[in-house]
């Protein structure tokens, strides 16, 4: 049996935790001028706001909104206690973002009195140590759980004791990976839930949709070959901003760049992971996204190396903007500190490793912001001004 | 243009100049060779820009002038000729007449005059040397130059005259950043050749000076900071310096080296091939653990499994194991002549020296890798 768990508008709960008044109030999460709604509470979505709308749109739906500004570091911290709690439920713990998690809780002592109170015990150990609700959803199948845990937000518990009679009353709007596009081809066909694929052929799936057509004909039967990864491979690390204003100004761009580089350089550090692959992202005004990569002649995860390459990609990208989004990624990851070493500029290595290791600390006991790069500083007050919060509470 | 040449003659220069030619290049003039006749004799050139052919071969010109017509189709033509001699003839709009025998051919070129310029390398300090040395000594360095052309200053040969007691050596050093490779030879002559400063040969034109000197007998070659010349014969290579300064090598290779191990080139060659088989494929990571008489060489592979392998190696002292890319050894092995070569170590995070007391003047740097 596995359990799906999914925090209910978690920023927004945690927003209303460390803001009791609130409690009730449609809160609303998003950041800069120009940026998206990243959650609502429950009453902000009554209006009709939605994750990943434009502010000015909750706005309009919703005059009377609280809108408060995206605090990472806050949720992060309110995400490390949840999945503490889960993983004292099962060993098979994976973290598929910020708010949700898998358990595999196959043979666990919590399963001994039944999938329901497994799932009511889950969830009132999440409420006894954060004061935060979650929705849990139980099944056999890996996407069954998925879905639900989602029939019943919030606060929600769906058990799936009867796989087929579940799968019955699955829509294809309800499958994970299944877009608008896919539904909109299957919808052409009078299909409009996963059970009635069955009747399509699975040739025919696979004609119409690829290798995706194939995977809904598995899911439509009931199979699923994915469980609880316990590591899934990252494959990339990566951080993006979008500017309150577009910007054309290299300088301002580059000193961006180093923020990013060092948020980068930070989470590669914190995986063990070092990367080959430099890129950078850019949207200009009109949406057009670009990425140009280059490759470092060793894997990295120190911040100024991992800049370097990025500006000079900077640098060597022409058209003169403006932008609306800058961004940074690091690829070909493998474990850091391992493979060949280099002859020169040992000395120089040793040293910069050091200084990560030290940043790492210094920004684990006191919040991302308590140490940043003087480069990056003439950009800190339009980004996150909030990690002072955060060394304010401790 | 008109005249005749010898079809070996022909052949032999266009076959010298198709490793200079880029196959594939933004002008489209590089992919050609240049026909010049003046007096008695042909020459023939080719360029990528970085690195020039000349060969100059006697003929019979009936009527000076030049043409450019495209290296490897001419070559493939020549080779095949039915006759001794070749006849070739300018004609209209570029093009160029060949006959030799029945066989007649009319082969498209383009505007000699659009031929880039070669540098003049007149006045340039020149050293006489024997092939066999100086192919000795590229040999011993070429393997180890940065194959990665991000790292220009590292992507070629560094070429100083250096001066030890009272006698002058000319040192060939070579890094990838990863291992890195130097030879001192003793040349006469090389007291009053003037190299104030080292200079860095391009990696193409080191493996194209190495074929000239592997055919042995004597090449004059002349260094200036900004070009080599290299002569030998009918044949002249112009190559530019690459730019950059070489990195400060001298302090990465290990001085107070403790530990020391003797073992056999070959037999070590033998084990690391059949170790490293099952090494991964990106990093061919391979364990040495050597203890008392013993070196063992083993190599994990999550996906594969595991390969190990003992040798009799001359070591006394502490046992230790250190982690290399066999494929480092196996390309030192092969350029190495000694039958016992020397590891040595300060410690499992230092790299490692090897030297041979069959390869004088040599020794190389290898820096270990963390499995």
């Amino acid at each position: 049996m596995l359990a799906h768990v999914d925090m209910d508008a978690f920023y927004a709960a945690v927003e209303v935790l460390d803001r009791p008044e609130l409690a009730g109030a449609p809160v609303i999460v998003g950041g800069g001028a120009r940026g998206v709604v990243s959650a609502a509470s429950y009453p902000a979505r009554a209006f009709g706001v939605r994750s990943a709308m434009p502010l000015f749109e909750a706005r309009r739906r919703c005059p009377q909104g609280i809108f408060v500004p995206v605090r990472m570091e806050r949720y992060r911290q309110m995400s490390r206690r949840v999945m503490e709690v889960l993983g004292g439920f099962s060993p098979l713990l994976e973290q598929v973002s910020v708010d949700e998690a898998y358990l595999d809780l196959r043979g666990t002592p919590v399963l001994k009195a039944g999938p329901a109170a497994a799932g009511a015990a889950i969830k009132e150990a999440v409420a006894t140590a954060t004061g935060l609700t979650c929705s849990v959803g139980l099944a056999p199948l890996r996407y069954l759980a998925k879905i639900a845990s989602d029939r019943d937000k919030p606060d929600g518990l769906t058990v799936v004791a009867d796989v087929e009679a579940f799968l019955a009353t699955v829509t294809l709007k309800e499958v994970p990976g299944c877009g608008a596009k896919a539904r909109e081809r299957l919808g052409a066909l009078g299909l409009g839930r996963l059970i009635e694929l069955r009747a399509l052929g699975r040739e025919r799936l696979e004609r119409l949709l690829g290798a995706f057509g194939l995977r809904l004909w598995d899911l439509a039967h009931g199979r699923d070959p994915a469980g609880v990864e316990l590591e899934r491979e990252i494959k990339s690390v990566s951080h993006e901003e979008t500017f309150a204003r577009d910007i054309a100004d290299r300088a301002a761009l580059a000193a961006h760049l180093l923020n990013l580089a060092e948020k980068v350089s930070r989470r590669l550090r914190r995986y063990g992971l070092a990367g080959r692959t430099v890129t950078l992202k850019l949207r200009h005004q009109d949406f057009r996204l670009v990425t140009r990569r280059q490759s470092l002649p060793q894997p990295s995860d120190v911040t100024q190396e991992i800049y370097q390459a990025a500006r000079e990609l900077l640098v060597a990208y022409a058209p003169r903007g403006p932008f609306r989004l800058i961004g940074l990624a690091v690829s070909g990851l493998e474990p850091a500190g391992g493979g060949q070493g280099g002859l020169f500029d040992r000395q120089e290595q040793a040293k910069a490793q050091a200084l990560g290791r030290a940043e790492d600390l210094v920004c684990q006991r006191f919040g991302q912001d308590a140490l940043r790069r003087a480069g990056g500083l003439a950009v800190l007050g339009q980004d996150t001004p909030t990690g002072h919060d955060e060394v304010g509470k401790k | 243009m008109e005249l005749t040449v010898r079809k070996e003659d022909l052949a032999k220069g266009l076959a010298k100049s198709q490793s200079v030619v880029e196959r594939r290049t933004s002008m489209p003039i590089l992919s050609n060779v240049l026909l010049d006749a003046q007096g008695e004799q042909l020459t023939i050139t080719g360029t990528d820009l970085e690195t020039s052919f000349i060969g100059v071969y006697p003929a019979r010109v009936s009527q000076p002038g030049r043409v450019t017509v495209p290296a490897r189709k001419l070559y493939e033509i020549a080779k095949e000729l039915p006759a001794e001699d070749v006849y070739l003839k300018e004609k209209e709009n570029n093009y160029l007449h060949i006959t030799s025998g029945r066989a007649t051919y009319d082969l498209v070129g383009l505007a000699a005059g659009d031929y880039p310029e070669l540098p003049q390398v007149d006045g340039i300090p020149q050293l006489t040397i024997a092939g066999e040395v100086l192919s000795e000594m590229i040999e011993k360095t070429i393997f180890s130059i940065s194959q990665e052309d991000t790292r220009f200053n590292l992507a070629g040969l560094y070429v100083q005259k250096r001066k030890k007691d009272d006698s002058h050596r000319l040192r060939f050093v070579s890094t990838d950043g990863h291992r890195l490779s130097l030879i001192d030879k003793e040349i006469p002559g090389l007291g009053e050749f003037a190299l104030e400063a080292g200079v860095i040969i391009p990696r193409k034109g080191v493996s194209e000076m190495r074929k000239l000197a592997e055919e042995g007998g004597e090449l004059v070659l002349g260094l200036s900071q900004r070009y080599a010349v290299v002569n030998k014969d009918e044949v002249k290579l112009i190559l530019r310096m690459q730019e950059g300064s070489f990195p400060d090598y001298e302090v990465v290779i290990p001085k107070n080296t403790k530990r020391k191990a003797l073992l056999g080139r070959q037999a070590f060659e033998g084990v690391l091939r059949r170790v490293s088989l099952i090494a991964t494929d990106r990093f061919q990571g391979v364990r040495l653990d050597f203890k008392d008489g013993l070196l063992e060489v083993v190599s994990n592979n999550p996906d594969l499994g595991e390969a190990r392998e003992a040798l009799e190696v001359d070591y006394e002292g502490e046992s230790f194991g250190v982690g290399f890319n066999a494929r480092y050894f196996l390309d030192l092995c092969a350029a190495m002549r000694s039958e016992q070569i020397s590891l040595s170590f300060v410690d499992e995070q230092n790299p490692c020296v090897i030297k041979g007391e069959g390869d004088a003047g040599f020794l190389s740097v290898i820096m270990p890798m963390r499995l």
